[in-house]
Protein backbone atom coordinates (compact mmCIF):
# COMPACT_ATOMS: atom_id res chain seq x y z
CA UNK A 1 0.00 0.00 0.00
CA UNK A 2 1.69 3.08 -1.33
CA UNK A 3 0.79 6.76 -1.26
CA UNK A 4 0.19 8.03 -4.70
CA UNK A 5 1.08 11.61 -4.13
CA UNK A 6 5.14 11.85 -4.92
CA UNK A 7 6.40 15.53 -5.19
CA UNK A 8 3.10 17.62 -6.17
CA UNK A 9 1.57 15.16 -8.24
CA UNK A 10 -0.93 12.34 -8.49
CA UNK A 11 0.35 9.16 -9.92
CA UNK A 12 -1.87 6.47 -11.64
CA UNK A 13 -0.50 2.68 -11.35
CA UNK A 14 -0.85 0.28 -13.91
CA UNK A 15 0.55 -3.21 -13.76
CA UNK A 16 3.89 -3.32 -16.59
CA UNK A 17 4.12 -7.06 -17.07
CA UNK A 18 7.25 -7.06 -16.00
CA UNK A 19 9.00 -8.91 -12.73
CA UNK A 20 11.84 -8.41 -10.67
CA UNK A 21 12.91 -11.01 -8.52
CA UNK A 22 9.89 -12.78 -8.89
CA UNK A 23 7.79 -9.58 -7.53
CA UNK A 24 5.60 -7.32 -8.89
CA UNK A 25 6.59 -4.04 -11.23
CA UNK A 26 4.47 -1.00 -11.59
CA UNK A 27 3.99 1.63 -13.82
CA UNK A 28 2.93 5.03 -13.62
CA UNK A 29 0.97 6.47 -16.30
CA UNK A 30 1.91 10.16 -15.69
CA UNK A 31 5.54 9.72 -16.11
CA UNK A 32 5.93 6.08 -17.14
CA UNK A 33 8.12 5.48 -14.63
CA UNK A 34 8.95 1.66 -13.48
CA UNK A 35 7.83 1.19 -9.61
CA UNK A 36 9.08 -2.01 -7.90
CA UNK A 37 6.26 -3.20 -5.87
CA UNK A 38 8.22 -4.49 -2.22
CA UNK A 39 10.08 -1.35 -1.33
CA UNK A 40 8.53 1.50 -3.61
CA UNK A 41 11.35 2.37 -5.36
CA UNK A 42 11.56 4.05 -9.02
CA UNK A 43 13.93 2.07 -11.21
CA UNK A 44 13.51 3.40 -14.49
CA UNK A 45 12.00 6.77 -16.33
CA UNK A 46 11.69 10.12 -15.12
CA UNK A 47 11.09 9.20 -11.39
CA UNK A 48 14.47 6.89 -11.32
CA UNK A 49 15.57 6.98 -7.38
CA UNK A 50 12.57 8.26 -6.09
CA UNK A 51 10.61 6.71 -3.26
CA UNK A 52 6.99 6.12 -2.71
CA UNK A 53 5.68 6.28 0.87
CA UNK A 54 3.99 3.32 2.32
CA UNK A 55 0.94 3.78 4.04
CA UNK A 56 -0.02 1.26 6.99
CA UNK A 57 -2.57 -1.17 6.38
CA UNK A 58 -4.42 -4.53 8.11
CA UNK A 59 -3.57 -7.54 6.48
CA UNK A 60 -6.03 -10.18 7.98
CA UNK A 61 -9.23 -12.80 7.06
CA UNK A 62 -12.69 -11.49 6.05
CA UNK A 63 -14.07 -13.02 9.21
CA UNK A 64 -11.51 -10.97 11.72
CA UNK A 65 -11.79 -8.11 9.28
CA UNK A 66 -15.72 -7.84 9.54
CA UNK A 67 -15.47 -8.76 13.21
CA UNK A 68 -13.18 -5.45 14.25
CA UNK A 69 -14.45 -3.06 11.45
CA UNK A 70 -18.13 -4.20 10.99
CA UNK A 71 -18.88 -0.55 9.61
CA UNK A 72 -16.29 -0.74 7.20
CA UNK A 73 -16.69 -1.00 3.71
CA UNK A 74 -15.58 -3.56 1.03
CA UNK A 75 -14.19 -3.32 -2.24
CA UNK A 76 -17.13 -4.22 -4.72
CA UNK A 77 -17.56 -8.21 -5.41
CA UNK A 78 -20.08 -10.21 -7.92
CA UNK A 79 -18.81 -13.80 -7.46
CA UNK A 80 -17.27 -15.77 -4.79
CA UNK A 81 -13.01 -17.10 -5.59
CA UNK A 82 -10.14 -18.71 -4.18
CA UNK A 83 -6.92 -17.21 -5.12
CA UNK A 84 -4.97 -17.71 -7.96
CA UNK A 85 -2.04 -18.51 -6.21
CA UNK A 86 -3.60 -20.65 -3.56
CA UNK A 87 -1.36 -23.80 -4.70
CA UNK A 88 1.23 -21.78 -5.02
CA UNK A 89 1.18 -20.10 -1.75
CA UNK A 90 1.22 -23.01 -0.03
CA UNK A 91 4.10 -24.83 -1.66
CA UNK A 92 6.86 -24.31 0.82
CA UNK A 93 9.40 -25.40 -2.37
CA UNK A 94 7.99 -23.35 -5.32
CA UNK A 95 9.93 -19.54 -4.22
CA UNK A 96 8.20 -17.24 -6.87
CA UNK A 97 6.28 -17.32 -10.31
CA UNK A 98 9.72 -17.71 -12.51
CA UNK A 99 11.60 -19.39 -10.21
CA UNK A 100 14.12 -18.52 -7.18
CA UNK A 101 16.52 -19.79 -5.17
CA UNK A 102 16.26 -18.50 -1.08
CA UNK A 103 19.41 -16.57 -1.21
CA UNK A 104 19.49 -16.32 2.79
CA UNK A 105 18.39 -19.58 4.84
CA UNK A 106 17.92 -17.22 7.96
CA UNK A 107 14.26 -18.51 7.47
CA UNK A 108 12.82 -20.45 5.00
CA UNK A 109 12.20 -19.07 1.83
CA UNK A 110 8.21 -18.83 1.73
CA UNK A 111 8.05 -17.74 5.56
CA UNK A 112 5.04 -15.79 6.15
CA UNK A 113 6.74 -11.93 7.44
CA UNK A 114 5.82 -8.66 7.99
CA UNK A 115 8.87 -6.00 7.05
CA UNK A 116 9.01 -2.78 8.57
CA UNK A 117 11.02 0.14 7.66
CA UNK A 118 12.36 2.54 9.20
CA UNK A 119 15.30 5.32 8.55
CA UNK A 120 17.40 2.99 6.69
CA UNK A 121 17.03 -0.04 8.72
CA UNK A 122 14.47 -2.98 8.03
CA UNK A 123 13.44 -5.74 10.48
CA UNK A 124 11.45 -8.78 9.31
CA UNK A 125 8.95 -10.73 12.13
CA UNK A 126 7.78 -13.71 11.00
CA UNK A 127 4.31 -13.75 11.49
CA UNK A 128 4.33 -17.41 13.31
CA UNK A 129 6.77 -16.27 15.87
CA UNK A 130 4.73 -12.85 16.18
CA UNK A 131 1.98 -14.77 17.17
CA UNK A 132 3.32 -17.08 19.78
CA UNK A 133 4.80 -14.95 21.80
CA UNK A 134 1.54 -12.30 21.26
CA UNK A 135 3.40 -9.09 22.22
CA UNK A 136 6.34 -7.52 20.64
CA UNK A 137 8.32 -4.67 21.98
CA UNK A 138 11.30 -3.61 19.79
CA UNK A 139 12.70 -0.89 17.75
CA UNK A 140 13.65 -0.43 13.75
CA UNK A 141 16.02 2.43 13.42
CA UNK A 142 14.81 4.96 15.46
CA UNK A 143 10.97 3.89 15.51
CA UNK A 144 9.66 2.08 19.14
CA UNK A 145 7.35 -0.47 17.23
CA UNK A 146 5.05 -2.82 18.83
CA UNK A 147 3.62 -5.57 17.43
CA UNK A 148 -0.02 -7.07 18.84
CA UNK A 149 -1.29 -10.46 17.83
CA UNK A 150 -4.15 -10.72 20.26
CA UNK A 151 -5.50 -13.82 18.53
CA UNK A 152 -4.05 -16.94 15.76
CA UNK A 153 -6.59 -16.14 13.34
CA UNK A 154 -6.78 -12.18 13.73
CA UNK A 155 -4.34 -9.73 11.89
CA UNK A 156 -1.32 -8.45 13.65
CA UNK A 157 -1.25 -4.62 14.35
CA UNK A 158 1.63 -2.90 14.34
CA UNK A 159 1.78 0.39 15.96
CA UNK A 160 4.54 3.10 17.07
CA UNK A 161 5.20 3.05 20.60
CA UNK A 162 6.01 6.57 21.13
CA UNK A 163 3.52 9.26 22.28
CA UNK A 164 4.50 12.56 22.42
CA UNK A 165 7.98 12.24 24.43
CA UNK A 166 7.10 9.04 25.93
CA UNK A 167 8.00 5.51 24.44
CA UNK A 168 5.60 3.10 26.01
CA UNK A 169 5.21 -0.10 26.93
CA UNK A 170 2.01 -2.57 27.01
CA UNK A 171 -0.34 -5.48 28.45
CA UNK A 172 -2.78 -6.92 27.38
CA UNK A 173 -6.50 -5.66 28.06
CA UNK A 174 -10.31 -5.96 28.16
CA UNK A 175 -10.18 -9.84 26.99
CA UNK A 176 -7.18 -9.07 24.37
CA UNK A 177 -9.02 -6.55 22.35
CA UNK A 178 -7.47 -3.67 23.86
CA UNK A 179 -3.80 -2.92 25.81
CA UNK A 180 -2.92 -0.58 29.14
CA UNK A 181 0.35 0.86 29.20
CA UNK A 182 2.72 0.30 32.03
CA UNK A 183 3.81 3.97 32.11
CA UNK A 184 0.28 5.75 32.13
CA UNK A 185 -2.06 2.74 33.07
CA UNK A 186 -4.11 4.42 29.78
CA UNK A 187 -6.42 1.99 27.60
CA UNK A 188 -6.06 1.59 24.13
CA UNK A 189 -8.30 0.29 21.54
CA UNK A 190 -6.25 -2.24 19.43
CA UNK A 191 -8.45 -2.10 16.18
CA UNK A 192 -7.63 1.62 15.67
CA UNK A 193 -5.27 2.64 18.16
CA UNK A 194 -7.38 5.14 20.07
CA UNK A 195 -6.60 5.47 23.72
CA UNK A 196 -10.52 5.14 24.90
CA UNK A 197 -9.66 5.57 28.83
CA UNK A 198 -6.98 6.74 30.98
CA UNK A 199 -4.25 10.06 31.23
CA UNK A 200 -3.92 9.96 27.56
CA UNK A 201 -7.94 9.39 26.57
CA UNK A 202 -8.12 10.70 23.17
CA UNK A 203 -4.72 10.13 22.04
CA UNK A 204 -3.74 7.80 19.42
CA UNK A 205 -1.36 5.19 18.39
CA UNK A 206 -0.15 5.97 14.54
CA UNK A 207 -0.29 2.82 12.87
CA UNK A 208 2.77 1.77 11.77
CA UNK A 209 3.62 0.28 7.80
CA UNK A 210 4.13 -3.36 7.69
CA UNK A 211 4.69 -5.02 4.32
CA UNK A 212 3.58 -8.64 4.13
CA UNK A 213 5.62 -10.39 2.15
CA UNK A 214 7.36 -13.79 2.43
CA UNK A 215 10.56 -14.15 3.14
CA UNK A 216 12.69 -14.87 -0.07
CA UNK A 217 10.44 -11.48 -1.75
CA UNK A 218 11.58 -9.59 1.08
CA UNK A 219 15.08 -10.40 1.20
CA UNK A 220 15.83 -9.94 -2.31
CA UNK A 221 15.12 -6.30 -1.82
CA UNK A 222 16.14 -5.98 1.54
CA UNK A 223 19.07 -8.38 1.96
CA UNK A 224 20.59 -6.80 4.56
CA UNK A 225 17.73 -6.67 6.89
CA UNK A 226 17.42 -7.94 10.51
CA UNK A 227 15.57 -10.76 11.43
CA UNK A 228 13.34 -10.41 14.49
CA UNK A 229 12.97 -13.55 17.11
CA UNK A 230 11.76 -14.09 20.31
CA UNK A 231 14.50 -14.33 23.13
CA UNK A 232 14.76 -18.17 24.19
CA UNK B 1 -8.95 -7.11 -32.18
CA UNK B 2 -7.92 -11.10 -34.10
CA UNK B 3 -4.67 -9.49 -35.29
CA UNK B 4 -3.88 -7.98 -31.78
CA UNK B 5 -4.61 -11.03 -29.82
CA UNK B 6 -2.62 -13.17 -32.44
CA UNK B 7 0.58 -10.74 -31.95
CA UNK B 8 -0.15 -10.94 -28.14
CA UNK B 9 0.23 -14.51 -28.74
CA UNK B 10 3.11 -13.90 -30.55
CA UNK B 11 4.60 -11.36 -28.18
CA UNK B 12 4.06 -14.45 -25.06
CA UNK B 13 5.82 -16.77 -26.71
CA UNK B 14 8.60 -14.62 -27.42
CA UNK B 15 8.93 -13.23 -23.69
CA UNK B 16 8.29 -17.14 -22.76
CA UNK B 17 11.23 -18.26 -24.80
CA UNK B 18 13.66 -15.48 -23.80
CA UNK B 19 12.97 -16.46 -20.12
CA UNK B 20 13.52 -20.11 -20.75
CA UNK B 21 16.73 -18.79 -22.64
CA UNK B 22 17.95 -16.68 -19.42
CA UNK B 23 16.88 -19.12 -16.47
CA UNK B 24 19.03 -21.72 -18.42
CA UNK B 25 22.21 -19.55 -18.34
CA UNK B 26 21.70 -17.71 -14.77
CA UNK B 27 19.19 -19.89 -13.47
CA UNK B 28 17.57 -16.84 -11.82
CA UNK B 29 15.87 -14.64 -14.71
CA UNK B 30 15.11 -11.05 -13.69
CA UNK B 31 17.29 -10.90 -10.69
CA UNK B 32 18.76 -7.30 -11.74
CA UNK B 33 16.78 -6.36 -14.57
CA UNK B 34 12.98 -6.80 -15.05
CA UNK B 35 11.83 -9.48 -17.13
CA UNK B 36 8.60 -8.53 -19.14
CA UNK B 37 6.05 -12.01 -18.74
CA UNK B 38 2.86 -10.14 -19.62
CA UNK B 39 2.06 -6.94 -22.03
CA UNK B 40 1.38 -4.07 -20.20
CA UNK B 41 -2.15 -4.00 -18.34
CA UNK B 42 -2.84 -7.35 -19.22
CA UNK B 43 -3.52 -7.29 -15.76
CA UNK B 44 -6.10 -4.43 -15.23
CA UNK B 45 -5.85 -2.02 -12.47
CA UNK B 46 -8.75 -1.13 -10.69
CA UNK B 47 -9.27 2.82 -11.78
CA UNK B 48 -12.96 3.29 -10.07
CA UNK B 49 -13.73 1.19 -7.56
CA UNK B 50 -16.77 0.08 -6.21
CA UNK B 51 -17.55 -0.19 -2.57
CA UNK B 52 -20.76 -1.78 -0.45
CA UNK B 53 -21.23 -2.37 2.87
CA UNK B 54 -19.76 -5.82 5.06
CA UNK B 55 -23.89 -7.24 5.32
CA UNK B 56 -23.19 -7.32 0.65
CA UNK B 57 -19.72 -8.20 1.12
CA UNK B 58 -20.11 -11.38 2.99
CA UNK B 59 -22.31 -12.38 -0.23
CA UNK B 60 -18.87 -13.08 -1.74
CA UNK B 61 -16.39 -13.18 0.27
CA UNK B 62 -14.98 -16.58 2.28
CA UNK B 63 -14.52 -16.09 6.07
CA UNK B 64 -10.56 -17.29 5.53
CA UNK B 65 -10.21 -14.81 2.42
CA UNK B 66 -7.59 -12.70 2.68
CA UNK B 67 -8.14 -8.68 2.84
CA UNK B 68 -5.84 -6.08 2.83
CA UNK B 69 -7.96 -2.92 4.80
CA UNK B 70 -7.21 0.45 5.57
CA UNK B 71 -7.99 1.63 9.20
CA UNK B 72 -8.07 5.61 8.52
CA UNK B 73 -9.77 8.74 11.31
CA UNK B 74 -13.36 8.01 10.45
CA UNK B 75 -13.62 5.11 7.44
CA UNK B 76 -12.83 1.69 7.32
CA UNK B 77 -12.39 -0.14 3.75
CA UNK B 78 -10.91 -3.67 2.52
CA UNK B 79 -10.51 -4.92 -0.55
CA UNK B 80 -10.15 -8.86 -1.20
CA UNK B 81 -6.58 -10.09 -2.54
CA UNK B 82 -7.82 -12.73 -3.96
CA UNK B 83 -10.26 -10.39 -5.91
CA UNK B 84 -7.38 -8.49 -6.87
CA UNK B 85 -4.88 -11.63 -7.89
CA UNK B 86 -6.50 -10.53 -10.92
CA UNK B 87 -5.73 -6.53 -10.49
CA UNK B 88 -3.11 -6.53 -8.59
CA UNK B 89 -3.67 -2.79 -8.29
CA UNK B 90 -6.20 -0.63 -6.94
CA UNK B 91 -5.85 3.41 -7.72
CA UNK B 92 -8.49 4.40 -4.83
CA UNK B 93 -8.74 7.72 -2.86
CA UNK B 94 -8.78 6.87 0.92
CA UNK B 95 -9.97 10.03 3.13
CA UNK B 96 -8.79 12.31 0.40
CA UNK B 97 -5.64 11.09 0.07
CA UNK B 98 -4.62 8.94 -2.95
CA UNK B 99 -3.23 5.49 -2.54
CA UNK B 100 -2.38 2.83 -4.50
CA UNK B 101 -3.80 -0.90 -3.15
CA UNK B 102 -1.37 -2.98 -3.40
CA UNK B 103 0.36 -5.80 -1.61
Amino acid sequence: MYARRLEGRTLTFGVSGMLLRDSLVMFDRETDTLWTQVDGFGIRGALNGRALQPVPAVHTTWKAWKALYPQSRVLRKRRGNRSAYERYNRNPNELGILGRRNADPRLDGKTRMLGVRQSGSETAFPVDEVRAVRLVETTVGNLAVLLAAPSDDGPVHVYDRGVGERVLTFQFTDGDRALRDNETATTWRLADGVAIDGPLAGSRLARVAAHSAFWFGWQGFFPRSAVWHAEP
Amino acid sequence: MLMLKLDLKTMAATFVASILAMSAMAGQPGLTEPVQVLPRDAIPAIDTPQFESVEEGDRYLADDELMIGLVGETEQRAYSTWQLDNHEIVNDVFEGRPVAVTW
